[in-house]
């Protein structure tokens, strides 16, 4: 029996299937980042429904501290950013960058992770106090899952990185976490738009 | 021969002759075929299906039994549990189960784009169907009201564990779906084979992409209600149970997703199968009506319009109507049942009556394509032209009901009936039939069949029309008694719970009895002539890489190229021949660098 000496190299068909999958990654994290934002415009239009139905809106008791919901919409303009950031350093092969942006937007996010805590922290109201009650910690679910996600999406690129398995050539998986991360942000900054810029 | 010739068998499970093979249970636990879990998903569908129409008849007798005894104080869980389950725990995961196992096959792909999250969908799923299941007979769920769908009195003493059950099996099931949609989108978007752009991708998978895409877009809002809705109970609030325009419209807009919206969803794709069943039926693909005659004066002034009466033109007119008809599904929804100006009472809106006219250009193009066709006729275009029968008997029953005046009654639990679980069960049936040889490895039994389809039609149409007349004699939906006319068409009405009992048992029976022969039997060769897109050059049952070999894509019916190429000689069939699929991914391969 001959046995066949492996190549140097994989077939061609198989780099063009990885090649495949790769872009299904990418398309798949846009879709499914889509239906993220499609939950919490749902969540809005529910903020809207009750807000036209009840008064006062918020309810009495309820104080709205403007400047930490602000201060996270400005981490989310920046998370934005340092998220192509990334992007652009793995095109243009300069690792130092990507390493430090994939730094920054994991520091962001923790930031941002710990600003939502503290606002459900501050809020003296319950989830079944009011119907403002209910939608503010559906808001802050959503908002504190799609965090995690993106946190978990920075550490496999930082460590993909790390391991050299970004590339120019093959900058996928940097465009999947860039992805999560514009959700996270944006999710905020909808967030930040029904609650606090919204709110009469 | 090269290493690139053979074609790569990813999600192929190789065993070797060293490893004792796996129970077959374990086997299918741990699979992430998407073939594997395809038939889980119909295998489970049809077994609900059985219970819910069980759970129906027994709602049927009690309409017809003196004094109301036969559910007893269980009505209410018995509606909520047939009228939400019949579309969360039938309609929507036997959809979900055959694009599961017949996408790929379809696009020329040798899996799902991300086989372990199907498999996390199709698991999901089942575990919120039995939450779903559990919740109802654990508690009657006075929380979630009767189809969770209107806005109900806060439960005395706070949520039951039925209520929280339920509610735990929405954010499930909705998960499932989404996770499902988004991996069916990707598949079909980024997997296709060699040759198969997207305007030559069959029907059937379009049908997939529109509802997948929308549903992309609604179940992201039925998850959002849920999640309201379960923070609100469980921290012991009502205020989604308070009387107000705000728990109206997240009633009416989130939690009744799965009424209106997601059902007529769940239609595309039911439609872009019948689509697939009506072009194989005829070996080529939909042709588009022709154009209207032009007087002859103008005609000599109006350009010449190429390609319009072309095979091409009715599978672009097809992907057009596939989409309007998602994309109304969504308008539909988006409107507040209680304010629009509804068309036609009681159920039709403008955007549902776009829906149908969006399935009507189908149903014509269907016609065309017949007509001009040589039919071979067969059991499966049987149940499309039963579907087709009872969409015309719904639509002239609420032209009738807008004559009359009738709203807000049983009438329209008959509409739901006859459209949204009827028109959908049909073609799943037909489906079944159809794509038999791929799904299970053999024919179904055509006598078995034949029945099938007999009792279904007769059973929605005579459900339909029995809740209809039930409706007329001015009978409320959800209604515990009946008397004169009004318990007559409730005694129809069972009838057709029976007989579409009767018709699932016969289907079920039967793939069961080929699922059984084919264990442990051989696989067959791709029998070319059996249609006209790709799946069917697949081997019967598929093996776990799909394809052994693939024919070149140069149109929407690549096998009717083939065909043609072989009708027209050596030289022909030399230009067009079978081509490896190894082949011609390597190419592609090379091509890319």
């Amino acid at each position: 029996m001959t046995v066949a000496a492996p190549l140097a190299l994989p077939p061609a068909a198989q780099v063009l299937e990885r090649t495949r999958s790769r872009n299904a990654a990418v398309v798949a994290t846009a879709l499914y980042g889509l239906a993220a934002l499609a939950l919490t415009a749902a969540l809005i239009g529910a903020y809207t429904a009750f807000r036209s139905g009840v008064s006062p809106w918020p309810p009495a008791g309820v104080k709205k501290e403007n400047y930490f919901g602000t201060l996270l919409l400005a981490a989310s303009g920046m998370l934005m950013l340092t998220a192509e950031w990334m992007v652009w350093a793995v095109i243009h092969d300069i690792r130092r960058q990507t390493a430090q942006a994939s730094g920054l937007a994991a520091f962001l996010l923790l930031a941002m992770l710990n600003g939502v805590l503290f606002t459900i922290d501050e809020a003296d109201f319950g989830a079944a106090t009011h119907a403002y009650g209910a939608i503010f910690y559906a808001f802050m679910v959503v908002a504190v899952l799609t965090q995690l996600a993106a946190l978990a999406a920075v550490v496999v690129g930082l460590a993909r990185t790390a391991g050299r398995q970004i590339s120019p050539t093959e900058p996928q998986l940097a465009r999947v976490v860039a992805i999560v991360l514009q959700v996270a942000a944006l999710t905020w900054v909808m967030v930040w738009g029904a609650l606090y810029a919204g709110s009469r | 021969m090269t290493m690139t010739e053979a074609r790569p068998a990813e999600g192929a499970t190789s065993s070797s002759p060293a490893t004792p093979p796996s129970p077959v249970g374990q086997a299918v636990v741990d699979s992430a075929d998407h073939k594997v879990l395809g038939l889980v998903l119909i295998g489970a569908s049809l077994l609900l299906f059985l219970v819910l129409r069980a759970v129906g008849s027994a709602l049927g007798a009690e309409m017809i039994s003196a004094g109301g005894q036969v559910v007893g104080d269980n009505s209410r869980r018995f509606y909520s549990l047939y009228e939400t389950g019949i579309i969360l725990l039938w309609v929507a995961p036997v959809w979900m189960g055959l694009a599961t196992h017949l996408l790929p096959l379809q696009i020329g792909s040798s899996r799902l784009a991300f086989p372990r999250v199907q498999a996390l969908a199709v698991w999901t799923h089942l575990a919120g169907a039995a939450l779903f299941l559990a919740g109802h007979v654990i508690d009657p769920p006075p929380g979630i009201g009767l189809t969770g769908r209107e806005p109900f009195q806060a439960p005395l003493g706070g949520i039951n564990d039925g209520t929280n059950l339920i509610l735990a099996a929405f954010l499930l099931l909705g998960l499932a779906t989404l996770l499902a949609a988004g991996n069916l989108l990707t598949t079909a978007l980024t997997l296709r084979t060699e040759g198969m752009s997207l305007g030559r991708m069959p029907l059937f998978t379009w049908g997939v992409v529109a509802g997948a895409a929308g549903s992309l877009l609604a179940t992201p809002v039925f998850l959002a209600s849920s999640l309201l809705l379960y923070l609100d109970l469980h921290f012991g609030g009502s205020n989604l149970f308070a009387d107000s325009r705000g728990a109206d419209l997240v009633w009416q807009k989130g939690l009744w997703l799965y009424g209106r919206p997601e059902a007529l969803l769940l239609l595309v794709p039911a439609l872009g199968a019948a689509c697939d069943i009506v072009a194989t039926a005829v070996r080529r693909p939909l042709s588009a009506p022709p154009p209207p005659p032009v007087p002859h004066g103008l005609k000599a002034k109006l350009p010449p319009l190429p390609g319009l009466v072309t095979p091409l033109a009715g599978h672009v007119l097809a992907v057009g109507a596939l989409f309007a008809a998602a994309t109304f599904s969504l308008l539909a929804w988006v409107q507040d049942r209680q304010t629009i100006d509804a068309v036609i009472l009681p159920t039709a809106t403008i955007p549902t009556a776009l829906f149908a006219a969006a399935a009507g250009v189908l149903v014509l193009l269907w016609l065309t394509t017949l007509r001009e066709g040589s039919v071979r006729p067969t059991l499966a275009l049987g149940f499309t032209a039963a579907a087709i029968l009872v969409a015309a008997a719904a639509g002239l029953n609420a032209l009738v009901a807008g004559l009359a005046g009738v709203e807000g009654s049983e009438l329209g639990q008959g509409m739901i009936e006859l459209v949204t679980v009827g028109v959908p069960t049909l073609l799943a049936f037909g489906a079944l039939h159809h794509w038999a040889k791929k799904l299970f490895g053999a024919p179904l039994s055509g006598p078995a069949g034949a029945l099938a389809l007999l009792s279904s039609l007769g059973g929605t149409l005579a459900i339909g029309i029995g809740q209809s007349i039930a409706g007329y004699a001015g009978v409320e939906a959800h209604a515990r008694e009946a008397h004169g006319d009004a318990r007559v068409g409730f005694a129809i009405a069972q009838v057709g719970h029976v007989l579409l009992l009767l018709a699932g048992i016969l289907i079920a029976l039967d793939v069961a009895r080929v699922m059984a022969a084919r264990r442990g039997g051989d696989t067959a060769p791709a029998d070319l002539t059996d249609g006209v897109t790709l799946e069917w050059a697949a081997p019967s049952p598929p093996p776990p890489e799909n394809f052994t070999e693939l024919p070149e894509v140069r149109s929407a019916a690549p096998l009717a190229d083939l065909a043609a190429a072989k009708a027209a000689g050596p030289a022909g069939a030399g230009r067009s021949a079978s081509k490896s699929a190894s082949k011609s991914a390597s190419k592609s391969a090379r091509k890319k660098g």
